[in-house]
């Protein structure tokens, strides 16, 4: 089968897996992932999704936004469950009742794979299994209404870290699970956002034709928890790259590449200014946090280009 | 006699040895060998002593790191079945035996009455009852009692602690209660699911812990809808092995800020986790809510294992591998789930002369209110019977009403689960002809409506 070009005229003309009706707020980051992701798969697909805002919202009682088979399942196992669905097929295909290439996508949001889904997650790419994982990462708990997740960034407010006189928003700074998928040694992990269509889909087809384990962190803003304006998405997506708190990149195998450097570093507060939710560092006392949410964000990027200058290869 | 034989030779308690060997290594006479027998006692391979050659150097006492393992031997000093300690003495510590430092009483200022949401008052209860420590997972419809915590604890000298997961919470309590001091979490039912683990251990290790279950329809994911479908994980659940833990039942915002406040004592008085089961509705229904008159500053347990010289020889563990010590802890459980029973708790409402009985808890037993007022009105005897605690059920303050009653109606929003504690409790009670049971029951998110029970009740009457 030939791959449909990587050009909107050409994409227009395909039959888009993930349908349109679903009851995702309006201006949400994560549909627009998940519809690029579902439009660069080139064969047919097996989804699982993990409890979160995306699960809730795309299928609703018998609706269901999802034109592929699609399984819901609990909050910290959507790896557990596309790994179970992955074997059945590999045993089915090893039983010669199966034919064909079929690819297994799991979609969770930061909180069902970075907290209460890690360990599933990293049990499911140890494991070795043929599936890609898509964390679409909004930062916070955003379907039980902005709670703290360990990816969301240093500083901001949300309704269990709640800025006041004895708090200045969360104190630690993101987890950062693009990594810590990288070190399971699994052949592909990216980083990607949905500003950069080309580089998500093309970071996901890439992705989809590797066997074996594979993860992609996109970004995917949310105006009700970064309190922005509702058509702000793919600007602060793109703000969250130019200003390295994204950086996309890939490791494959091991090696690391920058795929899009920005033409300046723009300054984080470029990013933070904008949301709601740092409004509280832009107010006299607080300068400290801007500058150590800054220096973090230089740090990891000093170090993500070190990594690309000089390779390491994790796996022989 | 030469020096050598004066010096002491060792001699080994089989009990004490782990078999690591190093006595074997450091021995130059080779006295020391390594066996293939397993202790049966201890599941470890001890090493055996030849003393033949045995020069009394002492360079395989020196070398044993066990307090018990080798030691020398005195001239006609025995050690067949003697307590180390008789051998040995007692250990040695430095530390004070520690005490039990009582709560204290603070007398509150009155104050107008709150209209705020039901788990709104339950956090309140807790900060009354002198709980600083909350630890949650955000799920829905519970999250708003965790979010107020999280505002309200930092300026209070107290935290919130945000879990990765639900069986990190549980935990987290176990942790917090494990040191003496009261903790709390909200959740709802695939939340508990997951906690039932940590529950079963916090029984098992004799921990005080307060869960506020605001329960949803299920199971699975269900929805957010209200229901009742936890109680059979309550009162028969509670993970695995014999556990037990008091559950209450509120059934108004007022009653959830004085149940939890309750369950915290409760939870301290039998070192027991106490179950506080609310339906979806009480959780997020407004209503006007009086603070109590006094609060509570929390004192320390003798049996906590806090952090200092005093608490340092405290243990809180659930594992009992001997057979015979476990056994011995569930016989000193059951002890306890005896004593629990006095802390059963019912109201009644119209039903010392009442001839058909509704029995509901939580929001349907407001239904139920309603229903029996209005079928009063029509003439007919109808009473309610609103447990308040669910486990134990309060079978005593049913009893006396039973003769008069021709007709026993469960309201509830789950599949026979009160029902089955009526039953059950019955039972036990030793009534092998209880008047007819009938039911009213909604279920996966939907709670029975009051002109359902009305209808219910006139069709029984109809026929009856």
């Amino acid at each position: 089968m030939m791959a449909t070009p990587l050009n909107l005229k050409e994409l227009s003309k395909q039959e888009e897996l993930f349908a349109p009706g679903h009851r995702m707020c309006a201006g949400c980051g994560a549909p627009i992932v998940v519809k690029m992701v579902m439009m660069a798969a080139q064969h047919p697909v097996v989804v699982a999704n993990a409890t979160g805002c995306l699960e809730v919202s795309t299928c609703i009682a018998e609706n269901t936004s999802w034109k592929a088979p699609w399984i819901h399942t609990a909050f910290e196992n959507a790896a557990a469950t596309l790994a179970g669905a992955e074997t059945m097929y590999r045993s089915l295909r090893k039983q010669g009742k199966l034919e064909g290439d079929i690819k297994f996508i799991a979609f969770g949001g930061d909180g069902g794979t970075a907290d209460i889904g890690l360990q599933s997650l990293s049990g499911a790419m140890e494991r070795g299994h043929d599936m890609t994982y898509i964390c679409y990462d909004n930062g916070a708990y955003m379907n039980t209404g902005i709670q703290r997740s360990s990816a969301t960034p240093f500083g901001a407010d949300t309704t269990t870290c709640p800025v006041g006189s004895q708090n200045p928003g969360k104190l630690q700074h993101r987890k950062d699970l693009t990594r810590i998928m990288a070190a399971h040694g699994i052949p592909y992990v990216a980083q990607a956002s949905p500003s950069h269509w080309q580089d998500l889909m093309t970071k996901v087809r890439k992705a989809l034709d590797i066997k074996g384990p594979k993860f992609i962190n996109i970004i995917a803003p949310c105006n009700r928890g970064w309190r922005t304006e509702m058509d702000d998405a793919i600007k602060l997506s793109r703000l969250a790259v130019e200003t390295c708190y994204w950086p996309l990149f890939e490791i494959e195998n091991g090696v690391t590449r920058i795929t899009t450097m920005p033409r300046e570093k723009k300054p984080l507060t470029d990013f933070m200014k904008p949301q709601g939710r740092f409004k509280h560092l832009f107010q006299p006392g607080n300068e400290w946090m801007l500058a150590a949410a800054q220096e973090h964000v230089d740090a990891c990027w000093e170090r993500l280009q070190k990594e690309q200058a000089s390779p390491i290869r994790h796996r022989g | 006699m030469s020096q050598a034989n004066t010096r002491p030779k060792p001699f080994l308690l089989p009990d004490y040895c782990k078999g690591c060997g190093r006595c074997v290594h450091v021995c130059v006479q080779g006295c020391i060998s390594f066996t293939q027998e397993i202790n049966p006692l201890t599941g470890m391979v001890p090493v055996t002593l030849d003393l033949a050659k045995c020069t009394g150097c002492g360079l395989c006492i020196e070398a044993c790191p066990e307090p018990y393992g080798l030691k020398a031997m005195e001239a006609g000093e025995s050690f067949e079945l003697q307590d180390p300690a008789t051998l040995f003495g007692a250990r040695r510590s430095t530390a004070p035996e520690p005490v039990d430092i009582p709560g204290r009483v603070i007398p509150m200022p009155s104050s107008e009455p709150l209209v705020i949401k039901g788990t709104y008052a339950a956090a309140l209860g807790a900060l009354m009852a002198g709980c600083r420590h909350v630890f949650g997972y955000p799920i829905t419809p519970s999250t708003e009692g965790a979010e107020l915590m999280a505002k309200l604890l930092p300026k209070m000298d107290g935290f919130y602690l945000q879990a990765v997961s639900e069986v990190a919470t549980v935990y987290h309590m176990y942790g917090c209660g494990g040191a003496g001091l009261p903790s709390l979490t909200f959740t709802s039912s695939p939340g508990l699911s997951l906690m039932l683990e940590g529950i079963s251990y916090m029984i098992a290790a004799e921990l005080p812990g307060v869960f506020i279950d605001i329960m949803r329809g299920g199971p699975g994911l269900g929805n957010i809808g209200p229901d009742q479908g936890d109680v059979k994980l309550a009162c028969r659940g509670l993970g695995h092995g014999n556990t037990h833990a008091i559950t209450l039942m509120p059934s108004t915002p007022q009653e959830m800020l004085d149940l939890t406040y309750l369950a915290f004592e409760l939870s301290f008085k039998y070192r027991n986790p106490v179950m506080v089961m609310a339906d979806g509705y009480l959780g997020q229904m407004t209503g006007k809510v009086k603070l109590p008159d006094h609060m509570v500053e929390p004192g320390l347990p003798a049996w906590g294992v806090y952090g200092d010289l005093n608490h340092r020889g405290n243990l809180n563990s659930s594992v009992f591998l001997d057979e015979a010590t476990m056994e011995t802890r569930n016989l000193k459980l059951f002890d306890k789930y005896e004593q629990m029973k006095s802390e059963a708790r019912a109201e009644c409402f119209q039903a010392e002369d009442a001839e058909i009985l509704l029995v509901a808890c939580n929001t349907p037993s407001r239904a139920s209110k309603g229903a029996a007022q209005k079928l009063r009105e029509q003439g007919a005897r109808v009473g309610l019977f609103r447990p308040i605690t669910i486990w134990p059920f309060p079978i005593e303050q049913l009893l006396p009403l039973l003769p008069r009653l021709k007709q026993i109606v469960v309201v509830e929003a789950s599949k026979n689960q009160i029902e089955d504690e009526l039953r059950l409790a019955l039972s036990h009670a030793g009534i092998t002809d209880p008047p007819p049971i009938t039911h009213v029951q909604r279920y996966g998110g939907i709670l029975p409506k009051e002109n359902e029970v009305v209808a219910h009740v006139q069709n029984l009457l109809g026929r009856a």
